[in-house]
C-alpha cells in the first residue's frame, strides 16, 4: 500500500496535467453542488431560528387530545401526570434549553369563550391579552373571568397563532381558576442546534404517559417552498456527483489504457496485485480529493455570492465541506476501483512488449 | 536450478482454433549458467521465458525453481518469487517512465519492503558499477538506449536473484549498445550469475555457454556454445 501510495504521487508529480484537468472538472461540479447545499442549508437554518423564536420546538400534552385541539389551545380537563415534567428533563438533557409547564382552559373572558393559558413567570393577580383578543375587546383596561376582574398588565406581541386570542395568567391562578394543581402542556424550547426530529423521536421511544407533538415548522407556504427546494437540490446534486463520477471514470479508463505496459512490468518485477491496484485507485483518490476539497472551498464562496441573505458559517457548513470533499474522493476510488481490478488481474504479459 | 517438464501452453487464436505456442518442452539449467534460446520468430521463445520466470501459466507441465513448483504457489506467492528469485529484462526495457533511473532500480527492492535507505545504497551501488552513477536522477526518457537497458539490467539484480531472464535484450540496441550489454552479461555469468537469455542475434547466443534452439514450441538442438567448446 505504500509502494503504490508512492507509485501514485510520484506519477501525480510528473505527469499531472490530465490529473489536473479531471481536478478541475470535479472542483468545477463540487462547487455549484456544494455552493447549492450551502445555499439550501443557510435558508433552512434562517427559517429554524425563526420558528424556533415564534414557538417551542415541540409540546408534551396529554394522551388523549388531538393535533387540532392543541393548536385552538382547548386541551380539556385532563392533566399530564405529575412526573411528566421530570421525565422530559431527564431524557432531554443537555439539549433543554427552557421548558414551561402550562395549564390551558377555556374560559369566558368578558362575555367570550376563550383559550385561558396559566403560565409560569406571570405576576398574581394581572392578565396579559393576546394581541387579536385586545383588538376584538377594544383594548380594555381590565377583563372579567372567574367572576373577579383582572387588571390587564400589557398586550402580546402578535405572533399568528392561536395564542393571539388568549388571556395569559399566573399559573396558580389558572390552577385555582379549576380547584387542581397540574398542567397539560409542557412547552419545550431546544438548545441552538439541538435537531428537534431527535428530541421529538427520544421522547416518543421513552413511553411517557403523554403525548408527543413536533412544533409547527412554519407556515405551509414556507414548507411548501422548502420541499419544492429540497427535491430539486437533491436531483441536482445526484446529477453533479454522476458528473463527478463520469469524469472520473473517463480519466481512469485512458490512465488503464495508457499504462498496460508500465502495469506489465510492475507485476512481472513481483509487484502484487494489491499494490497494481493500488496504485491506480490512489491515483484517482488523490484526483476526487484535490478536487472536491477545492470545489467545497469555491463552493463556501460561491454561496456567499448566490445568496447574501443566507445564514452565516456554521458548524453544518463545515459539515458539508467536509462531505464534499470526502465524498469526490469516494467518487475517485469508486470510479478508478473497478477498472484498476480488471488491470491488476488480467493476464498482463501481452502488454510487456508495449513498454 | 530451473527444471521445466514437459511444459506446453496453448493459446485460443483469435480467428477460432488455437496456437501451440510450447509443446512438450523440457529442460534443465543449472546454476551459473549462460543458456541462450533461440529460433525464429513465433517459435516460442519469450513464451518460455515467461512460463519459467512464473510470468505466463503453462497449460501442461511444471516448472521448478529451486525445488519450488512455481504454479503451485498463488498469484501473490508468484510475484513475491519474481520479485525476490527472478530478474527480468526486457527487449522494450520496461523503465517506469516517471520514475527516475535511480527510482527504478530501487522498485524492486522497495517492493520488496527492505527499506529506503538500503533500497537506495543498493541501487546506487549497481548505477555506478554499470556507469550510470551520474545518470541517476534522469528520468528514462533522458537516457539514451543504451543506458536505458543498463539501467534495465541493474534493476533485474538489485534483489540479488538467482537467475536473470532476458528477453532480446539486445534486440532494440545499436552494435556498440549490444556490446557492452553482452559483455555486461557475460562479466555476471563469470561471476556466478545464472542467466537465461531469448535471442535472435546467432553471435551473441555463441557468446552463452550453452544454446537451446526451438521451432514450433519445440526444443530441436541443445548445444555447448562455440564459446564453450572453444574454451
Ligand atoms: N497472448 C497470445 N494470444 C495468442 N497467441 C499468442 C499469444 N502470445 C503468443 N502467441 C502465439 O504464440 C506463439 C509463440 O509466441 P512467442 O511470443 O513466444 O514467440 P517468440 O519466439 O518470442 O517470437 P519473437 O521472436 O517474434 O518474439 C506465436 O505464434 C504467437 O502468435
Ligand atoms: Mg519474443
Amino acid at each position: 500500500m505504500r509502494t503504490g501510495t508512492w507509485l501514485a504521487f510520484r506519477e501525480l508529480r510528473a505527469r499531472g496535467g490530465r490529473a489536473l484537468l479531471a481536478a478541475a472538472l470535479v472542483a468545477a461540479a463540487a462547487a455549484l453542488g456544494c455552493g447549492l447545499e450551502l445555499v439550501a442549508l443557510g435558508r433552512e437554518e434562517a427559517a429554524n431560528a425563526r420558528i424556533d423564536g415564534v414557538g417551542p420546538a415541540l409540546r408534551v400534552i396529554p394522551t388523549g387530545v388531538s393535533g387540532t385541539g392543541l393548536a385552538r389551545l382547548d386541551l380539556g380537563p385532563e392533566l399530564l401526570p405529575a412526573e411528566a415534567v421530570g421525565q422530559v428533563e431527564a431524557i432531554l438533557g443537555a439539549d433543554l434549553r427552557e421548558l414551561r409547564a402550562r395549564l390551558v382552559l377555556q374560559r369566558v373572558v368578558s362575555g367570550r369563550t376563550v383559550p385561558v393559558i396559566g403560565a409560569p413567570g406571570v405576576p398574581p393577580g394581572v392578565a396579559l391579552l393576546g394581541a387579536a383578543l385586545a383588538e376584538a375587546l377594544g383594548h380594555p383596561r381590565r377583563v372579567d373571568l372567574g367572576g373577579r376582574a383582572w387588571p390587564v398588565q400589557s398586550v402580546q406581541e402578535a405572533t399568528g397563532t392561536a395564542e393571539d386570542g388568549a388571556v395569559v395568567v399566573a399559573l396558580a391562578e389558572a390552577q385555582a381558576l379549576v380547584g387542581r394543581g397540574g398542567v397539560n402542556e409542557v412547552q419545550v424550547f431546544l438548545r441552538a442546534g439541538a435537531p428537534p426530529r431527535a428530541a421529538v423521536s427520544r421522547l416518543q421511544a421513552a413511553t411517557l404517559q403523554a403525548r408527543v407533538v413536533p412544533g409547527a415548522r412554519g407556515a405551509p407556504a414556507d414548507e411548501e417552498v422548502q420541499g419544492a427546494l429540497s427535491k430539486g437540490r437533491y436531483l441536482a446534486q445526484g446529477v453533479l456527483a454522476v458528473l463527478i463520477a463520469l469524469g472520473l471514470s473517463v480519466m481512469a479508463h485512458l490512465d488503464a489504457a495508457e499504462r498496460r505496459a508500465e502495469v506489465a512490468t510492475l507485476r512481472a518485477i513481483g509487484a502484487g496485485a494489491d499494490t497494481v491496484w493500488w496504485t491506480m485507485v490512489a491515483r484517482s483518490l488523490a484526483v476526487g480529493l484535490a478536487g472536491g476539497t477545492a470545489g467545497a472551498v469555491s463552493g463556501l464562496a460561491l454561496s456567499a455570492l448566490m445568496d447574501q441573505g443566507s445564514a452565516p458559517v456554521s458548524a453544518a457548513t463545515w459539515t458539508t465541506m467536509l462531505l464534499v470533499a470526502a465524498g469526490c474522493a469516494l467518487l475517485g476510488a469508486l470510479a478508478a476501483g473497478p477498472v484498476a481490478l480488471a488491470m491488476a488481474r488480467r493476464d498482463s504479459v501481452p502488454w510487456l512488449q508495449e513498454g | 536450478m530451473i527444471e521445466i517438464h514437459e511444459v506446453s501452453r496453448t493459446f485460443a487464436a483469435p480467428g477460432g482454433g488455437e496456437v501451440k505456442a510450447l509443446d512438450g518442452v523440457s529442460l534443465r539449467i543449472g546454476q551459473g549458467e549462460l543458456v541462450a534460446i533461440v529460433g525464429a520468430s513465433g517459435s516460442g521463445k519469450s513464451t518460455l521465458l515467461f512460463t519459467m520466470g512464473g510470468l505466463s501459466a503453462p497449460t501442461g507441465g511444471r516448472v521448478v525453481l529451486d525445488g519450488q513448483a512455481v504454479y503451485d504457489l498463488d498469484q501473490g506467492g508468484r510475484a513475491a518469487l519474481r520479485r525476490d528469485a527472478i530478474g527480468f529484462v526486457f527487449q522494450t526495457f520496461n523503465l517506469v517512465p516517471y520514475l527516475t533511473t535511480l527510482e527504478n532500480v530501487m522498485l524492486p527492492a522497495i517492493l520488496a519492503k527492505r527499506g529506503r535507505r538500503e533500497a537506495e545504497a543498493g541501487a546506487m551501488r549497481l548505477l555506478e558499477r554499470l556507469g550510470l552513477g551520474d545518470r541517476r536522477h534522469h528520468r528514462p526518457a533522458q537516457l539514451s538506449v543504451g543506458e536505458r537497458q543498463r539501467a534495465g539490467i541493474a534493476r533485474s539484480l538489485v534483489n540479488d536473484p538467482g537467475v536473470i531472464l532476458a528477453d532480446e535484450p539486445t534486440g532494440n540496441l545499436d552494435p556498440e549498445s549490444a556490446g557492452h550489454v553482452v559483455a555486461l552479461l557475460r562479466q555476471l555469468n563469470e561471476e556466478g550469475q545464472t542467466i537465461v537469455l531469448v535471442t535472435h542475434d546467432a553471435d551473441l547466443a555463441e557468446q552463452a555457454s550453452r544454446v537451446v534452439r526451438l521451432r514450433a514450441g519445440r526444443i530441436i538442438e541443445d548445444r555447448p556454445s562455440m564459446r564453450k567448446l572453444a574454451s
